[in-house]
């Protein structure tokens, strides 16, 4: 069976991208910090 | 009395609520990913007593209140069993596990599982919302590359977010916004299906955090996302940024009772709401997560969520756990 390039690939962004210095935004930090990082682990819902 | 949460081990949410119970309040974590690692999880029921449910061999008894948060999601090549048995394992496990979730019927439930499962379709949501007299923006989800074209051209501009909750491999995907000139991929919506819906040009973005009928109001934003080619409308990207931010706002009597009614009608005591308000003053509805986050809320603005999450668990005369068992 032929491969389907999903529709969203070519508006994925790398995940590195978004892993920023975090540490002088204290509200970004308090968002990684007690969210749930969906790109390292697999817990039920998603960072929502 | 006893609280039961069912989570991963290491929750960083658990904590905080946990910090308001009394002293005469036992709290167990459920990590069901943990029976694994020994920590049993047993149901037994006899002729004539109610079911007993024990967790590394303590029967759960006089249990107030049951907070089913963010338990880890095992996949069949991660256990530790012969290649052969790993779906069969993985099945087992899930078994057990779903059993849990229509045990405690006289518990306070944060929220019912099974109704938890049916308000994350993003349809129902957005139909009960409009219902309940939310306004929701034009949307389509689909799989289907005639209808997503035409509706794009229809709108010269609309956002796309994904119907999955997990991520690709190696990136993330945002709402991101879109145009009708823009070559996309239609045809790969047939392995990817998702929600198209019309561009909203905010004066304000709200999380609303409602525990029962508590509502707790945040305006949330940061400053421009810069991807490349990728035009993101989406504040979570903020956080990755590092130019986050959340301050407690207020938003209108009516929407509040909305959101209180919107949780009823879905058989849930908590939900995260996520709005527009528009340059006209009009509030959109988004979404709702029905077990959204709400700690980086408390940490950032100073709202108290999580006395209010512990003030539904040990308030015994809230019950409302409906085991509704299917989603």
């Amino acid at each position: 069976m032929q491969q389907i390039v999903p529709f969203m690939a070519a508006l994925a962004i790398p995940a590195d991208a978004v892993v920023a210095e975090i540490a002088s935004c204290p509200a970004a930090a308090a968002f990684s910090r007690t969210t749930i990082d969906v790109k390292t682990t697999d817990n039920e819902g998603s960072d929502d | 009395m006893r609280i039961v949460v069912v989570t991963a081990t290491g929750d960083v949410s658990v904590p905080p609520v946990a910090q308001h119970f009394t002293s005469d309040t036992e709290l167990v974590v459920v990590d069901p990913a943990r029976t694994f690692d020994g920590q049993s999880l047993s149901f037994r029921l006899t002729e004539t007593g109610p079911a007993v449910v024990s967790h590394c061999g303590t029967e759960l008894a006089d249990v107030h209140g049951v907070w089913y948060r963010k338990p880890l999601v095992l996949r069949a090549p991660s256990l530790p069993v012969p290649a052969d048995y790993q779906e069969y394992a993985l099945n087992g496990w899930e078994a057990l596990t779903r059993c849990l979730m229509s045990q405690f019927p006289d518990a306070v439930w944060v929220s019912d599982y099974f109704a938890i499962q049916r308000s994350q379709c993003k349809a129902r949501q957005l139909a009960l919302a409009k219902s309940i007299g939310f306004s929701v923006p034009d949307t389509l989800m689909t799989s289907d590359p005639r209808q997503a074209r035409e509706f794009v051209q229809r709108l010269g501009t609309c956002v796309v977010k994904p119907l999955a909750a997990r991520s690709p491999k190696g990136s993330v995907l945002y709402t991101t916004r879109i145009t009708a000139g823009r070559p996309l991929n239609f045809d790969g919506l047939i392995a990817d299906p998702v929600i198209f819906q019309a561009c909203l040009e905010p004066a304000r973005e709200l999380r609303v955090t409602v525990v029962g009928d508590e509502v707790f109001a945040a305006e949330v934003g940061g400053g421009e996302e810069a991807f490349p080619g990728v035009d993101v409308r989406d504040w979570r990207a903020n956080a990755g940024q590092g130019t986050f931010w959340a301050r407690e706002t207020s938003m209108p009597d009516q929407l509040q009772a909305h959101c209180v009614k919107f949780l009823q009608a879905s058989g849930l005591n908590f939900g995260a709401f996520d709005f527009i308000e528009d340059h006209n003053g009009k509030y959109w509805f988004l979404e709702c997560n029905p077990n959204g986050q709400w700690l980086f809320i408390e940490d950032t603005t100073g709202m108290p969520i999580s006395a209010a999450i512990a003030g539904m668990l040990t308030r015994r005369t809230l019950a409302n756990h409906t085991t509704s068992e299917q989603p």
